[in-house]
């Protein structure tokens, strides 16, 4: 988006005023005369000058006024700064000095961008830093540049698989970088189109196919394909070989589903075999990850199908442990279509009537793709076609109602939701909406797709989460044996320890301190070195832990992240706990587990991006990023999270300079702007206006991405040292070169000086 | 110097570089297609992409990097905000790299050389 200065919006003020007066534009009203000028600013700002012209000249009615407008224009440009005539001279002359000293590089073929020195820093190894390598980098963020404009254009074709197979002939695939070839292989999985899908992975380099994700969307284009057995030999040797995600045996147990429908269909006497294998592997992945929905939500309709006496209780139980995970899911009230859609499929198949007409509003409530109900529609088909004449009325109505919705048919929904409102009557609800509004955390639409991508006012990097991050900050929170703490409070005191003594906080948090400085340094010359874009400038949480260099940016989000992998190991150890008492039809237990994971569930970690106010003289001294811990609690028995009953202050960077470390913070309504105060402060916290959740989608498979690289390829979560690695060279080199930056700056102030003087 | 990129979006100014090509392409009839990529460091330390596509019917502005499937004579320009700065001041072009067509850079510059447009604004010598 581009930013709207305030001297652009006063010139285009003035041009429409002036215009206006002098009668070149005809009598407008306050409000046209307002509108007038937010279209032509918005044009000028996007770069359309002679689009912003035109929506002046299409009023005016004589060429007199069109010529007058014309010129006023141009003038009103000049108040900025621009003299267009003497700046095509001088562009002119510029190019010409450059066709003649330029450098002519051939168009093609591509370099090889799956090589970059800065990967080889973050295996550990070392490089040269000079000249040379920074140009190579540049060249390497350029031709990434290009890569992500063809890819871009090609999505957006007409026709956007011959969009994608037009470009795939243009690229060297052996030298086309991961993130482009699964940005490919993602859009023709989307789009069904399963034979691109194995021509472009087979075709790929070797490295590429290594890739868990690209291994995975290859698999299921060979079942779809009908090379189930190759499929299966693909996800069996995935799963040998030490990938027992959730992910991956959710996919395994699919396919084998498959194959048990054929071999039935068939009367192959194999299908109870095959039966058995997808319930095994369904299983696995279910045990895998207590706290995720997937797979667990296939294995109760499938074990009903199975039919004996264990195999129903099993069903019943499991369903149970699912369903409550789901309602947990939802109790934050951002109507996640997954959430709704297994609390459905759960509640079909405890065939609770008033349960599964709940959830089907939800979940036709929800933003879903056709595929998505396809797939649940198709789920409930199963378990009416199991249950025959004794199928329930509720289940054909949730059958037919998902069916019903066209294809096209995609429910809006606001962009962030909450289960609190500002126009209820209890105030802590209209706290917690402001609380939601005015602050972030990752996954707010989803706990499973964890990307994000926000700016802090386009000075800094784009920060990216992704379930990766989340696996390494869990090494290390284990590393710390803070997977041993049992109370939310305890866990983040000793998350703060950690944090401060990797990034050395005691020294930064004074801005004045020599390391403060040195960061203030290195963290732009590093975006340089990198040539980062602003479209891509992509950075895992964890790649600026592993890079050591901070402030509070970089320790808010590490810190949300060990919190994440905290929360997310304390669920699936009460989760696991929960499933076995249901499993055993220990009812005491069951309700006490229910109740711990509630508790545990009602803790909330945001990031507030803050104004730090005088109180006294109300008087803004800093802006800062941090975390808050949020309380959260229901007005109803397990009904929605949707009032805050406590906010507590949950900073790792200011704990000397202000007392952001921990402790209540008293928080206020300033009609619906969010005012907090820690106890005994004179500082009071209140959201800069950009403080907000920007979490958008960004390409995940496991890449770890450092300034718009990519800088490792997936399984780094589980090699790369907890400590972070020994980047210092880097930094030096950086920091040298802004330092020259800044003698040379002085040197050339000193003559004016001395004139002035 | 470095003030006029804080002050006008660096679309609006290649806008002008734009404008002012097709207003003086006729002066550089061998000028027939290509894509010029500005790649303009800002003071940030991040990088914005900025290509003119150069057709024989039209001139476009868009802000990314010219893709692949782009198949004319091709140039990039490596540069930082203050030098774009300077050129709208009438300066020189400080410390830009460029790749590509040098061809393409000259009948570009050709284009830009001389003649009067309707932007053109003639100011009293200060």
């Amino acid at each position: 988006m581009t930013s709207i200065n305030p001297r652009l919006a006063r010139v285009v003020r003035d041009l429409v005023d002036v215009s206006r007066r002098s009668g070149d534009l005809p009598v407008l009203s306050a409000k046209a005369s307002e509108a007038l000028q937010t279209q032509v600013l918005d044009k000028f700002a996007g770069g359309d000058y002679e689009g912003g012209l035109a929506a002046l000249l299409g009023l005016t009615t004589n060429p007199r006024s069109k010529k007058s407008v014309k010129d006023l224009a141009a003038s009103a440009l000049i108040a900025l700064g621009i003299d267009v005539a003497q700046a095509k001279e001088t562009l002119s002359a510029a190019l010409t000095s450059l066709a003649k000293g330029g450098e002519t590089i051939p168009t093609q073929p591509i370099p090889d961008l799956r090589a970059s020195p800065i990967r080889a820093s973050f295996r550990g190894i070392g490089f040269d830093l000079d000249q040379h390598t920074q140009l190579t980098l540049k060249k390497h963020a350029h031709e990434m540049a290009r890569l992500e404009a063809s890819l871009t254009e090609a999505l957006g074709a007409p026709d956007r698989t011959a969009g994608l197979r037009a470009l795939e002939s243009k690229l060297d695939l052996a030298k086309t970088p991961d993130t482009i070839l699964m940005g490919m292989l993602t859009a023709h999985r989307e789009d069904e189109k399963w034979s691109d899908v194995e021509r472009l992975y087979l075709a790929s380099p070797a490295a590429f196919r290594e890739i868990p994700s690209a291994k995975r969307e290859h698999a299921l284009a060979l079942a779809q394909l009908g090379k189930n057995r190759e499929a299966r030999d693909v996800l069996a040797e995935l799963v040998t070989s030490g990938d027992r995600s959730n992910v991956t045996l959710g996919v395994y147990g699919r396919i084998l589903k498959d194959r048990y429908d054929r071999a039935k269909t068939e009367g192959d006497p194999k299908a109870s075999h095959f039966l058995e294998l997808s319930l095994k592997a369904y299983k696995m992945g279910f045990r895998a990850e207590y706290g995720e929905l997937y797979p667990g939500v296939a294995l109760p309709v499938l074990l009903e199908e199975k039919g004996t006496p264990d195999a129903l209780a099993e069903s019943k139980a499991i369903a149970s442990v699912v369903l409550y995970n789901a309602e947990r899911r939802s109790r934050f009230g951002e109507k996640n279509y997954w959430d709704s859609a297994a609390a459905l499929e759960m509640s079909c198949v405890l065939g609770d009537p008033a349960a599964v007409g709940k959830w089907l509003k939800e979940t036709v409530e929800s933003t879903s793709e056709p595929w998505m109900r396809a797939g649940t529609a198709k789920n409930l088909e199963r378990l009416a076609r199991t249950r025959g004449d004794a199928a329930g009325p509720e289940l054909l109505d949730a059958i037919a109602t998902l069916k019903s919705i066209p294809a096209t048919a995609r429910p809006r929904v606001p962009r962030t939701l909450s289960a609190a409102r500002f126009d209820a009557p209890n105030p802590k609800e209209q706290l917690m909406a402001a609380i939601t509004e005015q602050s972030y955390r990752v996954g707010g639409r989803s706990s499973k797709w964890l990307s994000g991508n926000y700016a802090y006012s386009g000075i800094a990097h784009d920060m990216r989460i992704t379930p990766s991050d989340v696996t390494y900050f869990g090494r290390i929170m284990k590393s710390a044996g803070i997977d041993k703490i049992a109370k939310p409070l305890d866990a983040i005191k000793a998350m703060d320890e950690l944090i401060r003594k990797h990034f050395g906080t005691d020294n930064l948090e004074d801005l004045h301190s020599g390391p403060h400085q040195r960061y203030d340094r290195v963290m732009p010359g590093l975006a340089r070195f990198m040539a980062a874009s602003r479209e891509n400038s992509q950075t895992n949480v964890s790649a600026d832990w592993i890079n050591g260099l901070a402030d509070c940016r970089q320790h808010a989000p590490a810190k949300l992240m060990l919190w994440e992998a905290w929360k997310r190991q304390r669920s699936h150890v009460l989760l696991e706990r929960l499933s076995d008492a249901a499993t055993v039809g220990d009812a005491p237990k069951v309700a006490l587990l229910k109740k711990a994971m509630d508790e545990l569930t009602s803790w909330e970690m945001r990031i507030l991006d803050a104004r730090v106010v005088d109180s006294g003289e109300d008087k803004l001294r800093e802006e800062h990023t941090m975390t808050i811990l949020v309380k959260r609690g229901a007005a109803t028995e397990g009904g929605p999270f949707s009032l805050a009953e406590e906010v507590r202050a949950a900073d790792a960077f200011y704990h000397h300079v202000y007392p952001f470390g921990e402790g209540v913070l008293k928080a206020e309504l300033d009609g619906k702007k969010l005012k907090l105060t820690p106890e005994g402060s004179n500082v009071v916290l209140e959201p800069a206006p950009y403080s907000a959740d920007r979490a958008a989608k960004s390409l995940d498979f496991g890449q770890l991405l450092f300034r718009g690289q990519t800088v490792a390829t997936p399984g780094w979560e589980r090699e790369v040292p907890v400590e972070g690695l020994d980047l210092k060279k880097l930094h030096d080199y950086v920091d040298a070169q802004a330092l020259a930056a800044i003698a040379a700056a002085e040197a050339a102030l000193k003559p004016k000086s001395l004139i002035d003087a | 110097m470095g003030a006029v990129l804080a002050d006008v979006p660096a679309e609006l100014a290649l806008d002008f570089v734009r404008g002012a090509i097709v207003a003086g392409r006729a002066r550089s009839p061998k000028l027939e297609s290509g894509a010029l990529t500005f790649a303009v460091e800002r003071a940030t330390g991040l990088t914005d992409y900025f290509t003119l596509f150069i057709t024989p019917d039209e001139v476009t502005l868009k802000p990314s990097a010219a893709p692949y499937t782009w198949a004319g004579p091709l140039v990039t320009v490596f540069l930082r905000e203050d030098a774009l700065s300077s050129l709208l001041h009438g300066g020189g072009l400080e410390g830009a790299d460029v790749m590509g067509d040098t061809q393409l850079l000259g009948n570009v510059a050709l284009a830009l050389s001389g003649g009067y447009d309707p932007l053109t604004i003639r100011l009293p010598k200060r």
